[in-house]
């Protein structure tokens, strides 16, 4: 009975600014390599045209820009948290890193007790904030400057390619990886087992369970 | 086909607007009418309907009015920057030397425009397209010369293959000299050789022009590096994750089929659980 107790992780506010990320960087991701490159030209009838494809890219943008500014205005503390626990580097998390090549392909390792994110979230989350911010701010100059500083259009492409790139790395640990798809569940319904946070946030249930205890004794 | 080139002569230039008036013409540009500009200018700059005008440069110094123009056009540069930065292939360089835009690839998003040495494209905001000097492309193919050629009274402008241009060029410079001891060549050692050769009277930067014109470095990181490495990244990473996607499945399966059933993962326990 104990191991079907759910604990709350991420808030409704964090888990609908995800998806809105999530939706418009995809959409933006498509509609920019159209322009980009040439191997998704078969979907430009999806938009119209290539400028049908563009007008959808500047929609998306605000999107996503409403994704981010959401949570920050919404939950400034969970934010705060997040952003200073995924640049904090522990043990645990290069304990976690190094059994990473294994689950990538689904083999099962132990790793060592993680916090509330665990090693390859943090990395993650480094690629894609740093890609955001990169890719926003750039974005932005090419978007409402007239004569954007021409180094935009390189660093609007570099973050482009990093940023897609680890998306695909998440999306297919999140959805595909066997061995890592339990993951999703805290951020479709918000809710994962006590179970599962034991076996892989250690640390956290750890955290959450003497407060817990601590409550109950006071 | 050889490459063909004008050669655009400023020391025999009389600033009459002659290709101007016919580039309009022959390529059914519509007059506009302008604010004046403060100097024997026609217009304050180029326009998507106004690919080529005389411009001028005044200066005033000690001993009165230093008089500077050059008909300005695009330069059909061998080193485009317009073609290397257009995304959608909407500029091709033909074999006659043409920097040549295809009305239905051109979206109108403007990078040839920040990517032009020479300042020359134009975006018609309304259409959405980039508008500029086609060399009179239909022209040329024809075996006629470029309107603004054909219209030239003092053979200023003159067209032909880029190596007879060159040679015509030096022997205007030599013609010129006497006159103007500054004269010099411009285009036919800048960006690999521009399709327009001027004969200066004076240093480049009296005529809007830069001295030594390069493509921005930006360009280059942009087009030969991150392009080219993106897409192999991409293509790896869809690459990597579909293979492991196929692997880890089947160590999932190996693992269920096996006697480690009991201790397999999560689910396992989760099922057994229930």
């Amino acid at each position: 009975m104990n191991s079907k107790r759910m604990i709350n992780r991420f808030s409704a506010v964090v888990r609908v600014s995800h998806w809105m990320y999530a939706i418009s960087f995809i959409t933006l991701a498509i509609t920019g390599y159209i322009v980009y490159g040439n191997a998704l030209n078969w979907m430009i009838p999806l938009f119209g045209s290539i400028e049908g494809a563009m007008v959808v890219h500047r929609w998306a943008a605000v999107f996503l820009m409403i994704g981010v500014v959401l949570p920050l205005l919404m939950r400034p503390r969970e934010v705060q948290a997040w952003l200073a626990e995924i640049f904090t580097f522990t043990k645990a998390d290069f304990g976690f890193l190094k059994t990473f090549p294994l689950k990538f392909i689904g083999v099962k390792r132990e790793i060592p007790p993680q916090g509330f994110y665990n090693g390859g979230e943090k990395v993650n989350s480094i690629i894609q904030v740093i890609c955001g911010v990169g890719l926003i701010v750039s974005g932005l100059f090419l978007w409402l400057t007239a004569a954007p500083p021409l180094i935009m259009y390189p660093l609007h492409a570099l973050f482009f390619v990093l940023g897609v790139a680890g998306a695909i790395g998440h999306i297919y640990l999140a959805v595909f990886n066997p061995v890592s798809n339990e993951a999703i569940r805290g951020m479709i319904s918000g809710d994962i087992s006590e179970e599962y946070m034991k076996h892989n946030h250690g640390a956290w249930y750890e955290e959450v369970y003497k407060a817990k205890k601590q409550k109950g004794s006071a | 086909m050889t490459r063909m080139a004008r050669l655009i002569d400023i020391t025999r230039c009389t600033a009459c607007r002659g290709c101007q008036v016919s580039c309009k013409r022959w390529n059914q540009l519509e007059g506009e009418i302008g604010p004046f500009t403060g100097s024997c200018q026609s217009h304050d700059d180029m326009s998507p309907g106004r690919w080529t005008m005389i411009k001028f440069y005044e200066e005033k110094k000690s001993n009165g009015l230093e008089w500077h123009f050059r008909k300005n056009c695009c330069m059909h540069c061998a080193e485009a920057g317009c073609l290397k930065a257009c995304p959608n292939n909407a500029l091709v360089r033909e074999e006659n030397g043409t920097i040549r835009r295809i009305e239905e690839n051109c979206i109108g998003c403007g990078h040839c425009v920040q990517f032009c040495p020479f300042n020359i494209p134009r975006i018609d905001e309304a259409a959405k397209k980039m508008r500029k000097c086609t060399f009179c492309y239909d022209r040329i193919s024809n075996d006629r010369e470029p309107s603004c050629a054909k219209s030239c009274v003092p053979q200023a402008i003159v067209y032909g293959t880029w190596d007879d241009m060159v040679r015509l060029a030096e022997e205007r410079l030599d013609q010129a000299k006497p006159r103007y001891p500054r004269a010099r060549i411009y285009g036919r050692d800048e960006l690999g050789g521009l399709g327009v050769i001027y004969v200066l009277p004076d240093a480049a930067a009296n005529y809007g022009l830069p001295e030594d014109p390069r493509l921005p470095f930006t360009l280059g990181l942009w087009k030969d590096v991150i392009h080219p490495v993106g897409n192999v990244v991409l293509g790896a990473s869809l690459a990597a994750t579909g293979l492991a996607f196929i692997i880890s499945r089947r160590n999932v399966m190996k693992l269920k089929e096996s006697a480690k059933l009991a201790e397999g993962g999560y689910h396992d326990e989760q099922q057994k659980n229930d």
